[in-house]
C-alpha cells in the first residue's frame, strides 16, 4: 500500500469513528429508508410529484409553527410542517375536483402559494425584506450535518412505526393501491388507508428535508420506488430494495460530503440515488434500456434473416449450399453481414448445418410458408 | 420612485409569465415549467465557469440550453416507459440541481452565486441596479430587461398563435397538417426559459411558477375562449402583483411571496365566488337540483303506479315514505312543493295526480327521451 | 317476502348532476339463476348495479338482498367484477398475487393468506384456464386474459350473487367460452349470476332471466316470455314506447 492510500485508509477510519459523523450518517439512512417504503406506495399511486408538493408546503408550516409555539426545536416544526403538507394535499385534491383544472396545474400553484406564504411569514419573523437567513437555507438545502441525537431518534422511531404498519397492513396497502374500487366493495375502509399513506408520505417528507432539503426531497422520495421497479415485480421486495437503495444512498451521501470539504449532504445523497436510478434503468433485465435495444436490433434482425431465407425457399427450395445463401445476400444487400444473419438463422432452429449444405427445417417452413406464392384462388 | 419601479417591474413579469402560461396549463405543463425554474441554475453555473463573469450573456445561453436539456431529458426517460412523465420530472430535475449546488459549493464558493436568490429572487433590491444610457439613467435595469421579455413573449404568441392554439389542443392534427408539434413545443420551452432566466434576479424561480400557471387557471374559470383566456390571464397577473405587493408593503414582509400567494388565493376566491363555475354558485345549484329531482321522483312514482293494481299501497300517504325510502320530513317538503304547485291532490289517503300533474309529467318524461 | 328473489329493487330513482338516469325502478332478479341486464347505452345499466352494490346514492328507492347466509355481512356474499379499465396494469404483482385479493375479506386484518386460500385460488384459476399464467406479471396479459383473472378473483370471495359489467365485451372467442361455461356452472351450483350484458344474439344461449331497461323498467322475467321482438324494440328505440296509456308489458 501507498503512502497516501494508507492516509486515505486512516483518514477514512477516523472518519467512521467519528460522532457527529456516525450520528448524521444513522440519520441519513434511516430517512433513505424510510423515504424509500413511502416513496414506493406514493409512485405507485401515480403521485410522485405530491412530495414536491408537500415538500415546498412545509415551509410555511415551519414558520406558522414557530410562530405560535417560540419554539425552534426539530419536534414542534415539523408537526406544523406535516400539518401544513396534510393540509395542502387535501386543498390539492379537493380543488382541482371542483375546479375541473388540471391536477398538476393545481399541484404547481398550491406548492407556490404555501411556499409564497412560507417566506412571507420567515421574513415577518425576521423583519428583513430579504430572506435569507440561515435558518431557511437549513429546510431549503438540507444541513443534515447540523442533526442532532434527538433528531435521529424521532427519525428512527418513525422508521420503526413505518416498517411496522407497512409489515401489518401490507395486503390492504397493496390491494388499495392496485385496485380501489375494489377494495371499497371487500368493505375496506378506503379513507382510512388513504390517510395513513398520505401521512406517511407527509412524514417522510418533512423529516427528509432536514437532511437533503425542500427542492430535492422528490428525488429522494421517487428514485429508490423507481429504481427498485427495475428489479422485481413482487410488492415485498419492491419496496424492501426500495428502503435498502435509500439507505445507501443516505450512507453513502454522508460519506463522501463528509470526506470531502465543501461537498454538500444533500446533493451528495441524491447525485448517488439518481446514478444508482440511471443504471438501473440502463441494465435491467427484461425491461431496462439496453434490454429494449437489444431486442429492437433482435427484431430486425429476425426479419432480415426471414426475408433472405424467404428468397432462398423461393429459389433453391429446402436446401442450398453457402454460395447460394452468398448470392442471393449479395442481391439483397441487407444491412447485416451473411455470417450474422447465418448465425441468426441457426440460433433459431429455422436451418441446420449438414455437412456442406444447409437445410431449412420445417416448423420455419410451416411459420413462412403464408409469406409464400399461393395459387392463384379459382375465380367463380 | 423605487416604489412605482417595483410594481412596475412585478407587473411587466407577471403579464410576460401569463402569456405563455395559459399555453404551458393547456399542455398540462405546470410541473414541467417548475422543474426548468430550477434546472436553468446549472445552465447558469456552467457558463459561469466558461465565461468566468458573472454579467456575461453566455450566462442566459447557458441557461436557456439547460432548460431545453431539461425537457429533452424529461421526454427521454418516459419513452422508455419505465417511469411515468410526473416520476421522470420528479428525478430530473433535483439531480439537475444537485449538480449545480456541488459544482457551486466545490468550486465557486467564494462567488456570489447566490443560490438563494435563484430560488427566491429579491424585488426589493431591483431598483439598485441601473440602466444608464449615454450616461442618463433611464431606470432600473430590470423594467427594460423584462420589458424585452414581455415583447418577445408576446411577439411569439402573437405570431405562432394559431400553431400553438392547434398543437395545444390537437397535436395529431397538427402534426398531420405538417405543423411540426415538436418543434413548436420546444421553442416555447425556448421561451420559458428566457422568461425564468431573466425573472430570476428579480421575483426568483417560486414566483415565475406561480405568474405562469396561476392566472391562467384562474382566467379558465371564467371563460373557455383562448384569446379571452390570454387577456383575462395577464390581467389577473398584474392584479395579482399589485396586490401582492402592497400586501407585502403593509407588513414589511417578502414581496415575492406575497405575490405568489396572492395568485394562490384570486384562483381560490374566483373559484369560490364566480358565477359561472364558483363553488357558491355549486352548491347552490345542487341544492334546487335535488328538490327538482325529489318533485320529480315523487311525481313519476304515482304516474307508473296510476291505474295499477298496487296503486293502493304504493300511493298511500301513510306508506310510500317506505316506498321511496325517504325521511318524513323530506316527503313533507316535497308533498308541500307539489301541492302548491296544483300538481298533486290528496283524495281518501292516496296521493292522486291532477291533470296538470299528468301532463307536467308527461311532458318531462319526453323530454327526457329526445 | 319472497325468498326466491336474490335482489329486490324499489322504487329506485338515480339521477346525475343533470340528468336522470333510472327512473322509479321496480324489478327483481331470482336466486340461483342466470340473468342478463340489457338496455341501450346509457340506459342506466352500469348505474343499476353500481345503486344495487351502494357505490352511488339514490334519489329514492330501496335494494334489498336475500342471503342464505342469515345475518350475512353482505360485502362478503356480493362479489362485484367491473369493466377492467382503470387499474394500472404495470402494477408489481403476479396473476396469483391478484387473485389472492379476493380472498381479503376472509382473511381479515393482519393475517396472510392460508394454505386453503393459496389452493383455493389456484382451483379458480384453473377454473378460468390460467392455472399456468399464476406466477406471471399481470403486465404480460392479454386482454382477454385480464378478464379472466378478474372472474377468478371474484370467485374466490365464495359469493353468493355475482354482479358482473359487460364481462364479455371486447373479449377473445376463447375467453368468451371459458367465461360463459364458468357461469353457467356458477348458476349450477346455486350462486345468483347477474351481467350487463351487450350482445343480443347471445341472449338466448347464455342467459335464464333478462331485465330490460330504459332509464326506466321495461320488462323483466324469463328469457322465453319477455325476450321478445316488442320488448326489444321497446327497450332500444325509446320514442315508440305511448307513455300516456301506461303500456307495460309483463
Amino acid at each position: 500500500m501507498t503512502c497516501s492510500a494508507v492516509k486515505q485508509m486512516n483518514n477514512l477510519l477516523s472518519l467512521l469513528g467519528d460522532y457527529t459523523f456516525q450520528v448524521v450518517a444513522v440519520g441519513s439512512c434511516a430517512l433513505g429508508i424510510i423515504s424509500g417504503i413511502s416513496g414506493s406506495f406514493a409512485t405507485l399511486r401515480q403521485q410522485s410529484l405530491l412530495g414536491d408538493s408537500i415538500s415546498h408546503s412545509a415551509l410555511a408550516g415551519v414558520a406558522i409553527a414557530f410562530i405560535l409555539t417560540g419554539s425552534k426545536t426539530t419536534e414542534v416544526l415539523l408537526i406544523g410542517a406535516g400539518i401544513v403538507g396534510l393540509i395542502a394535499t387535501y386543498l390539492i385534491t379537493q380543488l382541482s375536483r371542483f375546479s375541473k383544472a388540471n391536477f398538476e396545474s393545481v399541484m404547481a400553484v398550491v406548492m407556490s402559494s404555501f411556499f409564497g406564504l412560507g417566506l412571507m411569514l420567515l421574513t415577518y419573523i425576521q423583519h428583513l425584506p430579504n430572506a435569507n437567513q440561515a435558518g431557511l437555507n437549513r429546510f431549503l438545502f438540507g444541513q443534515a450535518a447540523t442533526m442532532l441525537s434527538t433528531d435521529v431518534l424521532l427519525i428512527l422511531i418513525v422508521a420503526v412505526l413505518i416498517i411496522l404498519t407497512v409489515c401489518l397492513f401490507f395486503k390492504e396497502f397493496k390491494l388499495f393501491v392496485f385496485d380501489r374500487d375494489f377494495a371499497s366493495d371487500l368493505g375496506l375502509p378506503t379513507g382510512l388507508l388513504n390517510f395513513i399513506l398520505s401521512t406517511m408520505v407527509v412524514l417522510t417528507v418533512i423529516l427528509g428535508i432536514q437532511s437533503v432539503g425542500v427542492v430535492l426531497m422528490s428525488a429522494l422520495l421517487i428514485s429508490p420506488a423507481i429504481a427498485a421497479r427495475q428489479w422485481t415485480h413482487h410488492l415485498s421486495s419492491l419496496i424492501g430494495l426500495a428502503a435498502i437503495l435509500g439507505g445507501i444512498s443516505g450512507l453513502g451521501g454522508t460519506l463522501i460530503s463528509s470526506s470531502i470539504t465543501n461537498f454538500p449532504t444533500g446533493p451528495a445523497i441524491v447525485l448517488i440515488i439518481s446514478l444508482i436510478l440511471i443504471v438501473s434503468l440502463l441494465i435491467a433485465p427484461g425491461r431496462g434500456i439496453i434490454w429494449q435495444r437489444q431486442q429492437l436490433h433482435r427484431a430486425k434482425l429476425n426479419v432480415a434473416a426471414d426475408m433472405i431465407l424467404l428468397h432462398l425457399l423461393e429459389v433453391h427450395k429446402s436446401t442450398f449450399s453457402a454460395a447460394d445463401f452468398a448470392a442471393i445476400h449479395a442481391s439483397q444487400a441487407p444491412l447485416y453481414s451473411m455470417d450474422q444473419l447465418v448465425k441468426n438463422l441457426q440460433e433459431r432452429h429455422s436451418i441446420e448445418k449438414q455437412e456442406s449444405l444447409f437445410i431449412v427445417q420445417e416448423s420455419a417452413i410451416q411459420e413462412l410458408s403464408g409469406h409464400l406464392k399461393k395459387e392463384e384462388p379459382d375465380n367463380a | 420612485m423605487p416604489e412605482f419601479e417595483i410594481q412596475l417591474i412585478a407587473v411587466i413579469a407577471s403579464v410576460a409569465c401569463a402569456v405563455l402560461g395559459t399555453f404551458i396549463v393547456l399542455r398540462k405543463m405546470s410541473m414541467l415549467t417548475d422543474a426548468i425554474t430550477h434546472t436553468i441554475l446549472l445552465g447558469i453555473v456552467l457558463a459561469y465557469f466558461i465565461s468566468k463573469d458573472l454579467s456575461s450573456p453566455l450566462l442566459y445561453v447557458g441557461a436557456i440550453i439547460m432548460g431545453l436539456f431539461t425537457v429533452y431529458l424529461v421526454s427521454l426517460l418516459q419513452n422508455t416507459h419505465l417511469l411515468s412523465e410526473e416520476a421522470a420530472i420528479g428525478v430530473v430535475f433535483p439531480f439537475l440541481f444537485s449538480i449545480a449546488i456541488i459544482l457551486i459549493s466545490l468550486f465557486a464558493g467564494s462567488v456570489h452565486l447566490d443560490t438563494d436568490s435563484v430560488l427566491l429572487g429579491e424585488l426589493a433590491f431591483a431598483p439598485f441596479d441601473r440602466l444608464v444610457v449615454f450616461g442618463i439613467d433611464i431606470g432600473a435595469k430590470s423594467i427594460y430587461t423584462m420589458g424585452l421579455v414581455l415583447i418577445l413573449n408576446a411577439g411569439f404568441v402573437k405570431i405562432f398563435y394559431k400553431e400553438l392554439q392547434l398543437s395545444s389542443f390537437d397535436s395529431l392534427l397538427a402534426y398531420t397538417l405538417g405543423f411540426a408539434p415538436t418543434v413548436l413545443h420546444y421553442l416555447l420551452m425556448t421561451f420559458v426559459s428566457i422568461t425564468a432566466v431573466s425573472a430570476f434576479s428579480v421575483v426568483g424561480s417560486i414566483l415565475v411558477v406561480a405568474f405562469m400557471i396561476a392566472p391562467p387557471i384562474t382566467a379558465r374559470l371564467l371563460t373557455h375562449e383562448l384569446k379571452p383566456m390570454i387577456w383575462i390571464s395577464a390581467l389577473i397577473g398584474a392584479f395579482n402583483a399589485l396586490i401582492g405587493y402592497q400586501i407585502a408593503r403593509s407588513f414589511d414582509v417578502s414581496i415575492a411571496g406575497s405575490m405568489a400567494l396572492m395568485s394562490g388565493l384570486s384562483f381560490v376566491i374566483v373559484l369560490l365566488f364566480s358565477r359561472q363555475s364558483g363553488m357558491i354558485t355549486r352548491i347552490w345549484q345542487q341544492l334546487h337540483l335535488k328538490r327538482d329531482y325529489d318533485d320529480m321522483a315523487l311525481l313519476i312514482h304515482l304516474f307508473h303506479h296510476y291505474k295499477t293494481e298496487v296503486q293502493e299501497s304504493e300511493t298511500n300517504i301513510h306508506t310510500i315514505v317506505n316506498h321511496l325510502n325517504w325521511e318524513p320530513h323530506r316527503l313533507e317538503n316535497c308533498v308541500k312543493r307539489l301541492l302548491n304547485k296544483h300538481l298533486i291532490v290528496v283524495e281518501s289517503d292516496q296521493y292522486q295526480l291532477t291533470s296538470e300533474g299528468i301532463a307536467f309529467a308527461a311532458h318531462q318524461y319526453t323530454t327526457l327521451f329526445k | 317476502m319472497n325468498e326466491k328473489n336474490a335482489i329486490i329493487v324499489e322504487d329506485l330513482t338515480v339521477a346525475y348532476s343533470l340528468k336522470p338516469v333510472l327512473w322509479d325502478i321496480d324489478v327483481t332478479m331470482r336466486k340461483g339463476k342466470l340473468t342478463a341486464i340489457l338496455g341501450p347505452n346509457g340506459a342506466g345499466k352500469s348505474t343499476l348495479i353500481k345503486a344495487i352494490l351502494g357505490l352511488i346514492k339514490p334519489v329514492s328507492g330501496s335494494v334489498r338482498f336475500n342471503f342464505d347466509h342469515t345475518g350475512s355481512d353482505w360485502h362478503k356474499e356480493v362479489a362485484y367484477v367491473p369493466q377492467s379499465g382503470s387499474v394500472d396494469w404495470d402494477f408489481p404483482a403476479t396473476v396469483k398475487d391478484v387473485v389472492l385479493m379476493g380472498r381479503y375479506s376472509h382473511i381479515g386484518w393482519f393475517k396472510r393468506p392460508s394454505k386453503h386460500d393459496i389452493d383455493l385460488a389456484m382451483h379458480t384459476l384453473d377454473l378460468v384456464g390460467m392455472a399456468d399464467f399464476s406466477s406471471r406479471q399481470i403486465s404480460q396479459l392479454s386482454g382477454g386474459q385480464q378478464q379472466r383473472v378478474f372472474l377468478a378473483r371474484s370467485l374466490v370471495q365464495e359469493a353468493e350473487i355475482y354482479i358482473m359489467d359487460e364481462p364479455l365485451k371486447g373479449v377473445d372467442k376463447q375467453t368468451e367460452k371459458i367465461v360463459i361455461d364458468l357461469l353457467k356452472s356458477m348458476r349450477d351450483q346455486g350462486k345468483s349470476v347477474i351481467v350487463v350484458h351487450h350482445d343480443l344474439a347471445t341472449v338466448k344461449d347464455y342467459f335464464d332471466d333478462v331485465v330490460m331497461i330504459n332509464v326506466e323498467h321495461v320488462a323483466s322475467g324469463t328469457v322465453s316470455s319477455v325476450f321478445t321482438e316488442k320488448n326489444i324494440d321497446l327497450t332500444f328505440q325509446r320514442h315508440s314506447y305511448d307513455l300516456l296509456s301506461g303500456e307495460a308489458n309483463e
